[in-house]
């Protein structure tokens, strides 16, 4: 992962309206990175520093006025709702105490400072050091964690050099003004649903320990917002590694994974309308995803046991063998020793024999 | 040297078929692999004068191309195209180019013509830890392989191991005359004829690029990711079918499939939040009229509190607990103590193996004097924890856990438990962590 990748993750989850967290070790450019990004919008920018605030300060100032006490929101939160759009950039977010943190939360969570609320214009970045590394600093709670993308903040040698000798690089938006059409954000929402359906596990992970806590995990609520990323991602044509970087931000690395590995097969062939329609197989150029679809066809067909099916496989292993020899060679052993009773070896082995003697494997 | 890049389909039939005959020669050998193998994208390379670069080895890049020369193809057996497939995959699954220790300085940089010493050392520093795992199937190495044996070094050492050991700079003569030069270790030399020139295995294994790298996008990052995650699942699964899978190789997947916590991270965790659980921490609090309230009398102000906890340590010194161990994550708790402003008035240490013994108000870690050493009963220290005035609020526990566990937890005091063997048992009411001191000493 290089810093251009973690700049337009951030972008796009800027433009999706989805919360974000940068994990970097301190000075290497996360706020002037923000900062940047604002100017180049030409939208005000407020940097909070948690550290150094009270929870009065996100929470309201209490004033008595006859009687009742009124939530009095700061200076920074009355400029931003006057504005229609801009940043809110809450800077050292785990060096806040915890009284700050929680009133931090609501602010990310429900978008109320005081007794006013933000704009839907205003987009929220957090930034944090890891506890490691920031000597006062505390494990974030799960509750926040869960509401934030995290994404960490790479230092690379080579992009810091060229910075200093021409400038760093200034994260564009995508796909901001292309807001997400309905279709796209239902149909991102639709692969999400599709997964957690396969998966039900994966839907709610509450994490065990506090060290594991502090980064993204899986909960309806972060599942809704990789659907919303994955919208932003669409609409701002943004790369493969990005909108990895996003999904396992938002949910964490293990099911995140799982997700994306699942979304790069689901364009793969169903078994069994291959199995169906053998005659019209077109094997995928990629031999890795050939392996894949010839696998889960042989698969399938063993699993129903039939000689309908069985002899259906065997015809898509003959098709597949006309490109890709070594690809066919590698399924029909398994599905050669899978024979049904009263089924006979069709002529398409004979074609892979040539490609078994030549690795010695014939006997 | 022009080169030019050329799709596998162009070959004359008879090197396609050797081709593929070589990878499910390869998948046939490591079936785990073999999703591995065949996403690996050939690209023939043609130059259009003069020598060819040296592609003997079949090198890869970093984007999962491998390059071929049909001339090295038409001369070579399909096993061993295999086995260099095999080699070169392993390469790239264990990220050797992200690992070589002199990357980053020319990274970028034009290709060299030819290899600095350091890039030769490493490859044959990753061919080492490569091939000892290549050979536990029924391979035999190709003549041209780098093997530990040859190295005259141990087999079932990592890359980086076998770097710190090899000599510096390694003459073109390669691994028959870095061997002499070092003197120790039988020479082995070819079966016959001169010494082998070592083979080039690209930049899938350092990340230098090569005069013949084409710069075309592969396999993305996380295709890349993805494909490691699968290869991992099938190590897995093969091991539990077959039981065949090579050492080095099981530790692979083991790193891949479940990722390494911290220990100490977890363990400062614990203990950070327990001590500011049963104290309040720098924080603010309503509870309490501010100060401060007087100046802005319309304004409610909130104060500061904190107050500072006491903590009982209580150390297992049973006979099963090394105090090599105890010492470490002795070490780790009162850093953590420490950074939290809990001094010596506020922290006192129990020894503990079947009976307690008597308290010892410490300052730094090293001043702790383990007592004991007979049977377990962390009961016992736990209670003379209670017991001792002022009462603490917060219990650290550092025991293998094969002890009898008290039913419920003392009377106002959190437990907080740093358990060192995972075999161990603790009670549910008190908050564990696993440290496992000898993870830090495994390198990757």
């Amino acid at each position: 992962m290089n810093n251009a990748t973690a700049v337009e993750a951030l972008a796009v989850a800027v433009s999706a309206g989805v919360p974000v967290l940068l994990w970097g070790s301190p000075g290497t450019g996360k706020t002037s990175a923000v900062v940047a990004l604002a100017e180049g919008l030409d939208w005000p920018v407020e940097v909070v520093i948690g550290s150094i605030r009270e929870p009065s300060d996100f929470a309201g100032l209490p004033v008595v006025i006859d009687g009742a006490v009124h939530l009095a929101p700061p200076r920074w939160a009355q400029r931003l709702c006057a504005a229609e759009r801009g940043l809110l950039f809450l800077d050292e977010l785990t060096t806040a105490p915890p009284a700050v943190q929680a009133a931090m939360l609501r602010v990310i969570l429900e978008r109320v400072v005081g007794d006013v609320t933000l704009p839907a214009g205003i987009r929220i970045v957090a930034a944090a050091n890891p506890p490691e590394q920031a000597a006062d600093g505390w494990e974030l709670a799960p509750p926040l964690a869960n509401r934030l993308v995290h994404l960490d903040w790479p230092v690379e040698a080579k992009t810091v050099a060229r910075g200093l000798a021409v400038g760093f690089p200034t994260p564009v938006l995508l796909g901001l003004d292309e807001r997400p059409s309905p279709a796209r954000t239902s149909t991102a929402r639709a692969a999400v649903a599709a997964f957690l359906e396969v998966r039900p596990a994966l839907v709610l992970q509450v994490p065990a320990s506090s060290a594991v806590a502090s980064r993204g995990w899986p909960s309806p609520r972060s599942w809704e917002a990789v659907a919303r990323l994955l919208a932003g991602c669409e609409a701002g044509r943004a790369s493969e590694d990005a909108r990895a970087l996003l999904v396992t931000g938002a949910v964490g690395d293990g099911p995140g994974l799982e997700f994306l590995s699942w979304l790069e097969h689901a364009d793969l062939p169903d078994p069994d309308a291959v199995l169906a329609d053998p005659d019209s197989f077109e094997l995928p150029e990629r031999s890795d995803r050939a392996f894949a679809v010839l696998t889960a066809v042989v698969a399938v067909a063993v699993s129903y046991g039939d000689v309908a099916s069985w002899d259906a496989a065997w015809r898509v292993v003959a098709r597949a063998a006309r490109g890709a020899p070594d690809v066919a060679t590698l399924v029909a052993r398994t599905l050669a020793t899978h024979r049904p009773e009263g089924a006979e070896l069709p002529a398409a082995v004979l074609e892979l024999a040539p490609v078994l003697r030549a690795a010695g494997l014939l006997r | 040297m022009t080169v030019s890049w050329h799709r596998a389909d162009e070959l004359p039939p008879h090197l396609r078929q050797r081709w593929a005959a070589a990878r499910v020669w390869a998948a046939h050998q490591a079936p785990y692999l073999a999703t591995a193998v065949l996403a690996l994208q050939p690209l023939v390379v043609r130059v259009d004068a003069g020598a060819g670069p040296d592609l003997r080895g079949f090198p890869a890049d970093q984007a999962w191309h491998v390059y071929l020369d049909p001339d090295v193809l038409a001369a070579a057996e399909p096993q061993q195209i295999g086995f260099w497939l095999l080699h070169q995959v392993t390469h790239l699954l264990r990220r050797h180019g992200d690992r070589f220790p002199c990357g980053g300085s020319a990274a970028g940089g034009a290709p060299l013509e030819s290899r600095t010493p350091e890039q030769r050392r490493w490859n044959l520093a990753g061919d080492a830890e490569i091939n000892d795992d290549l050979r536990a199937g029924e391979l035999t190495l190709p003549e041209e392989a780098v093997s530990p044996a040859r190295l005259g070094l141990p087999d079932g050492w990592t890359a980086e191991q076998y770097w710190d050991v090899l000599p510096d700079g390694p003459a073109d003569a390669g691994p028959s005359g870095s061997r002499a030069s070092r003197g120790d270790g039988p020479p082995v030399p070819p079966a016959d004829g001169p010494p082998v020139p070592p083979v080039d295995c690209g930049s899938g294994c350092d990340g230098q690029s090569r005069p013949w790298d084409c710069g075309r996008p592969g396999l993305s990052a996380l295709s890349q990711r993805l494909l490691s995650r699968d290869v991992a699942d099938r190590i897995r699964e093969h091991q539990k079918r077959r039981g065949d899978v090579p050492a080095g190789w099981q530790r692979w997947s083991d790193d891949i499939l479940t990722p390494v916590v911290n220990w100490r991270r977890q363990l400062a965790a614990a203990v950070r939040h327990g001590v500011a659980d049963v104290a309040g921490r720098v924080d603010f609090t309503y509870r309490r009229p501010s100060r401060r309230a007087a100046a802005v009398p319309d304004i409610v102000l909130p104060s500061l509190r904190q107050p500072l906890p006491q903590v009982a340590m209580v150390l297992d010194t049973s006979g099963s607990m090394s105090d090599d161990m105890l010492a470490q994550a002795l070490g780790e708790v009162s850093g953590v103590l420490r950074s939290l402003g809990l001094g010596r008035r506020n922290l006192r240490v129990i020894c503990c193996d079947a009976k307690a013994y008597g308290q010892q108000r410490i300052l730094d870690a090293r001043d702790v004097r383990l007592l004991g050493g007979g049977g377990t009963d962390m009961g016992a220290g736990l209670a003379a924890a209670a017991e001792l005035r002022p009462r603490p609020d917060l219990a650290i526990v550092l025991t293998d856990g094969h002890t009898p566990w008290p039913r419920r937890a003392p009377d106002g005091i959190r437990v907080v438990v740093g358990l060192m063997d995972a075999d161990g048992r603790t009670p549910e009411w008190a908050t564990t962590v696993l440290v496992d001191t000898g993870q830090a000493g495994t390198p990757r």
